[in-house]
């Protein structure tokens, strides 16, 4: 096992947390409808779980992202949110109307629930990539 | 100056509290302001027309969804800024 900073502990129970924290951030982006949470919360438990592996492996974390990948990741975020919202300019209703994502006019509400949650995912997106590059960048990484 | 700072202080003093007097009491939807707009509709409503049981997400996501696309662009501007301003090596 790759210890880390020496440590066994450390690195074991980074282990065994990394995935628990990705699964409530998950939790939190889908479960928004129901109860607090969301996009922004959701992003910010990732990047939790990142800077968690950078603690403990340093510079050897195997996850670690490039800047480059970073700033794509957070474009692709927006470009997510943009384009949901295109999709019902382009037949013809207001921007960011989810209703357009269905051509029924009954239950309207289900299919815009489907449309936030596309929104959330695409927010959640750039939350992540932003706050981590924020905060490797902080650190003193230099983008070669 | 020091005189003036003072004074400014306790101007701005006697104002903050002359609002605390205004500020509703917990629990009383009526004082608030928007309470006679757009609350009771999204109360109402909201789980009807976006399929959200939470109004916080219902608002922040549909009702003002184009908020929420500028604010996503500002964070995303803020990590481009952080990179360009601390990322790159100096040029000796």
């Amino acid at each position: 096992m790759n210890k880390g900073f020496g440590s066994t502990l450390l690195a074991l129970t980074a282990r065994i947390h990394f995935p628990f924290m990705l699964l409530f951030a998950i939790y939190v982006v889908i479960h928004g409808h129901y109860s607090p949470g969301g996009g922004f919360q959701g992003g910010i438990l990732l990047t939790m779980a990142m800077i968690l592996l950078d603690l403990i492996w340093g510079a050897k974390n195997p996850l670690r992202p490039s800047h480059a990948f970073l700033v794509v990741m957070g474009c692709l975020g927006v470009c997510v949110y943009f384009l949901i919202g295109m999709i019902a300019l382009l037949r013809s209703k207001p921007f960011l109307d989810y209703s357009a994502l269905t051509t029924s006019t009954e239950a309207v509400g289900h299919v815009r629930a489907f449309g936030s949650l596309g929104i959330e995912m695409g927010v959640t997106i750039t939350v992540f990539a932003t706050s981590y590059l924020i905060y490797q960048v902080l650190r003193g990484d230099h983008s070669s | 100056m020091k005189i003036a700072a003072h004074l400014i202080l306790i101007v701005i003093g006697c104002v903050f509290f002359s609002f605390v007097a205004h500020i509703p009491t917990l629990g009383n939807v009526k004082k608030v302001a928007s309470f006679h707009h757009v609350s009771p509709r999204y109360i109402e409503k909201s789980h009807e027309e976006t399929g959200a049981a939470n109004y916080v997400t219902a608002v922040l996501a549909d009702y003002r969804g184009f908020d929420t696309f500028g604010e996503t662009i500002v964070i995303f501007c803020a990590g481009l800024v952080a990179l360009s301003l601390l990322g790159v090596k100096d040029h000796e």
